[in-house]
């Protein structure tokens, strides 16, 4: 009798043993995870956990379970506002032209609890994890300086505009990644990801 | 037309729909308060079309509510308020017929004035193409004349031409200093307010029950959103940025109670669906339930909302 011996587990599989995660809900962070960096080819990776509260009296308090969050940069821009894109073309800007930015993604799965509560504490401690980041990448994502003066002049324009209109809500406002996996029977390894936004965001081709 | 209503308009409830019959409401509230409701009615020759439909305007509760909350309108029981028609005063049934009457000579007068004006004016219009014609023969006349000296025609038709005129003259001003036709337009009168009395404001029924997503709906009406019922989309909402009649809608809107559980596959199915007809799938609600606040107004200020649209990746 030949001794049979199980198969290496899949590249997935092993990711997240080796991820050594905690609980459920982070797990699905690594598989998130491992999807962003070698499917969609994301960059500086880097993982959080917004940590369960106890109680629930207040409506902002976090919800029972833990949050997890993943962050990374995407190597093209996930999304860009109309008026963003029309401040772009009007002024000869491509996407390639702009320094590239940290896009925060949340995990979830099929079946998993899902509230409002989830969403609005995720986008209140999203700040927090935003600077946390900016503050670990430093300064080595800075401008790519353009040789062309014209291009730098409309590049200056358009982020002194963007600097104008944050946290008005011009071209949207505070936004991130919600992606979900199915982990039973569909669990193809799909990954579904949708761009959330607080409050009324108009759509971006109306 | 930028005509006001008497406020607050009143609503009608019929066995538990909120109606408006008066045209003046209706194009009122949808111009200042950013309500449309929904035309129900119907042409009673052909009442199973649904193409061209007209009043009465069904309002949903939640517009119903919004309105009577802003002071605008009130909630009038329909049935007891038509018993009114039998306290109606003889007397005051003859002044409203009497004053019906008056209005119908109004718009005879009216009616009879355009006439005599579109009479004066197309009678002006061929006396010129005569005087043009004239000017022409007199001047073929003086050619004539020229070659010919015995000529009688062109003076005869100036005779002729003149005649006319005349005739015609004294035609056209004879009816316009006449006096003004003896019988009156009959007027069908599409309100019933007045001779029915404004129900006073004790009789007002209280403020619509709405469901629970009413301060999602008073929400993203105060941000100037018009919402309409959302059966097309398979959504509680349509939120439009402007009029209807001028946007495409933004949002398909659904809203959720603060803790209750949202299911995954849901929001794929609307943000999937609504980044499918260029719109946004939002989701919202009160962060408070009723039983924390005082009235729905305190949970109308601490609704969040979130939109989503598909990331295409």
């Amino acid at each position: 009798m030949a001794q049979t011996t199980p198969p290496n587990a899949s590249a997935i599989t092993s990711h997240m043993n080796a991820s050594n995660q905690s609980g459920p809900h982070l797990a699905t962070a690594a598989q998130v995870q491992h999807n962003l960096q070698h499917q969609h080819l994301w960059t500086s990776l880097t993982s959080y956990t917004i940590p369960a509260s106890t109680t629930q009296t207040d409506p902002l308090n976090a919800p029972k379970e833990p949050i997890a969050l993943i962050s990374g940069y995407p190597p093209h821009r996930v999304y860009t506002h109309p008026d963003e894109q029309l401040f772009m073309l009007e002024n000869k800007i491509t996407e390639d032209d702009l320094r590239p930015e940290r896009m925060f993604v949340v995990p979830t799965t099929q079946g998993q609890s899902w509230s409002l509560r989830h969403m609005a504490v995720v986008f209140d401690r999203l700040p927090e994890f935003v600077q946390q980041a900016r503050e670990q990448d430093g300064g080595s994502l800075g401008v790519k300086p353009a040789d062309d003066p014209e291009k730098r002049e409309q590049l200056a324009r358009y982020y002194a505009k963007k600097e104008e209109v944050s946290g008005t809500g011009e071209w949207g406002s505070q936004h991130l990644l919600l992606a979900m996996i199915d982990k039973g029977m569909g669990g193809d390894g799909t990954v579904a990801y949708y761009v959330v936004q607080e409050g009324e965001v108009k759509p971006r081709q109306n | 037309m930028e005509s006001q209503p008497e406020l607050p308009i009143p609503i009608s409830y019929v066995s538990g729909r909120y109606l408006l019959h008066s045209i003046e409401a209706v194009t009122y509230l949808r111009r200042e308060h950013h309500i449309c409701g929904v035309l129900i009615g119907t042409l009673p020759q052909n009442p199973q079309q649904n193409v061209f439909l007209g009043l009465p305007l069904e309002l949903m509760p939640e517009e119903a509510r919004l309105l009577v909350d802003k002071d605008v309108a009130c909630i009038v029981d329909e049935a007891k308020a038509q018993n009114g028609m039998k306290t109606l005063l003889e007397e005051d049934r003859r002044r409203y017929l009497r004053e019906l009457e008056a209005e119908g000579l109004h718009y005879t007068r009216l009616q009879g004035d355009l006439k005599d004006s579109k009479r004066e004016q197309s009678l002006k219009k061929i006396e010129e193409k005569k005087a043009k014609a004239k000017a022409v023969a007199a001047a073929a006349a003086a050619q004539t004349q020229a070659a010919e000296d015995t000529s009688l025609e062109p003076s005869q038709k100036d005779t002729a031409v003149v005649d006319l005129f005349a005739s015609e003259d004294t035609r056209s001003s004879s009816p316009s200093t006449s006096t003004p036709p003896q019988n009156a337009m009959a007027i069908t009168p599409a309100t019933s307010y007045p001779p029915l009395p404004t129900p006073s404001s004790s009789s007002h029924l209280a403020a619509p029950a709405v469901p629970s997503s009413y301060p999602l709906f008073a929400h993203l009406h105060s941000r100037g959103y018009f919402l309409s019922p959302g059966l097309r989309f398979g959504c509680q909402y349509m939120a439009y940025p402007g009029d209807p009649l001028r946007f495409h809608s933004h949002f398909l809107v659904v809203s959720y109670d603060w803790d209750q559980n949202i299911d995954l596959m849901d929001l794929i199915v609307g943000g999937r669906l609504g980044t499918g007809v260029k719109k946004g799938f939002l989701i919202g609600g009160a962060q408070k339930t009723v039983d924390e606040v005082d009235s729905e107004a305190d949970r109308v200020d601490t609704v969040r909302a979130f939109s989503l649209e598909w990331a295409g990746m």
